[in-house]
């Protein structure tokens, strides 16, 4: 029996193994009867009674294939290893297609905690204050988020900061519903285009929106007390009046 | 003297990889260095043992290229290793105390 012949032997009775665990395998006792070969020749064998007394030396290799095969537990644990990796890739590939869903999950949570104001320049500020006032309209809800007033380019009007998102963080938010409600005076005056309102906005990978965010501008005249957020659709009226406040600065 | 098979491989296998990483071949020239021959082990024996204490987790396998060129496979003891082998050399103690003590009684 030459050294090859005992590796097969031995991998014949371990039975089912990877292929990187039968390399393995039959390197290793490879490698082990060619070293001991090597030690004999240094000690006055030929080549070929070394080759020959080192895999005498290595045993039955029956005994030892089937001593080895209790360690690897037979074909049924590979089987399930392989699926094991299977699972563990799949969820792999699911999680990365779910990242930007947590990203969405996340955005509309943050939202309802840490409201988004971008700030405008004023030449004079009467006053300012911050909001924490929801409304329910449908399956979303519209966040009233800061209002401020004075006097800007000239004008007298009144800035209010909103946001919109579904009711369960991560889900989409109807696209025109913040773009539909009006900030109107004490006269029902409004502003509309972009001289009055701006909008930005979370969206997916795929263009759904999850928050979005808008800036209402309407015109107020000296004395004026307060305004209201309207909206008014699908046979659904909502008013919401703000209280123009006295004092406060900008963040 | 008379040599004998060993009936405490892992516990040998365990001490001889405490002080340091070794391979298949290397161990057999250790265990039969530091028995003074005494030891007869078939060699391919080795490989269940080493394996199984793979799979246990006593000790960790990589390669290694020696200056040959030839690639040997090198077996590293765990910490869960060094546990094990304090817990059964401490069984041997006991173990071999009490035959000595049948052994020497009076």
């Amino acid at each position: 029996m030459d050294r090859n012949e005992y590796c097969e032997r031995v991998l014949a009775e371990v039975g089912r193994l990877t292929n990187d665990e039968t390399d393995d395998l039959r390197n290793e006792l490879a490698g082990h009867i060619e070293d001991h070969a090597e030690a004999l020749v240094e000690h006055g064998y030929t080549e070929e009674d070394a080759a020959a007394r080192a895999v005498e030396l290595m045993g039955d290799p029956e005994e030892t294939g089937k001593a080895l095969r209790d360690q690897y537990g037979g074909w049924w644990l590979v089987i399930m290893r392989r699926i094991a990796v299977f699972i563990t890739l799949v969820v792999c590939v699911q999680s990365f297609f779910m990242l930007p869903i947590f990203s969405n999950v996340y955005e509309s949570v943050r939202e309802r905690l840490r409201p988004t104001v971008s700030s405008v320049s004023w030449d004079e500020l009467d006053g300012a204050a911050d909001l924490c006032e929801r409304i329910p309209i449908g399956d979303d809800i519209v966040q009233l988020n800061r209002i401020e007033y004075g006097v800007r380019e000239g004008k007298r009007q009144a800035v209010l900061w909103v946001s919109a998102y579904d009711r369960l963080p991560g889900r989409k938010v109807y696209e025109r519903l913040i773009e539909t409600m009006s900030l109107q005076s004490e006269r029902c005056e409004t502003m509309y285009g972009e001289d009055g309102n701006w909008y930005s906005s979370c969206r997916s990978s795929g263009g759904s929106l999850y928050v979005h965010y808008g800036q209402h501008t309407v015109p107020l005249e000296e004395g004026d007390t307060y305004v209201t957020f309207v909206y008014d659709r699908f046979g659904e009226r909502v008013e919401t009046r703000i209280e123009l406040p006295e004092g406060g600065t900008q963040p | 003297m008379k040599k004998k098979s060993i009936d405490h491989a892992q516990l040998l296998l365990l001490k001889l990889l405490s002080a340091e990483d070794m391979y298949g071949y290397q161990i057999i020239l250790e265990l039969a260095r530091r028995s003074s021959n005494v030891f007869e082990l078939k060699e391919g024996t080795l490989y269940p043992v080493l394996h199984g204490m793979e799979r246990d987790g006593y000790v960790e396998a990589y390669e290694k290229t020696a200056p040959t060129g030839r690639v040997r496979r090198y077996y590293h003891l765990t910490r869960a290793g060094r546990a094990a082998l304090a817990e059964e050399e401490k069984a041997w103690q006991e173990y071999s105390g009490a035959v000595n003590a049948v052994l020497h009684f009076a």
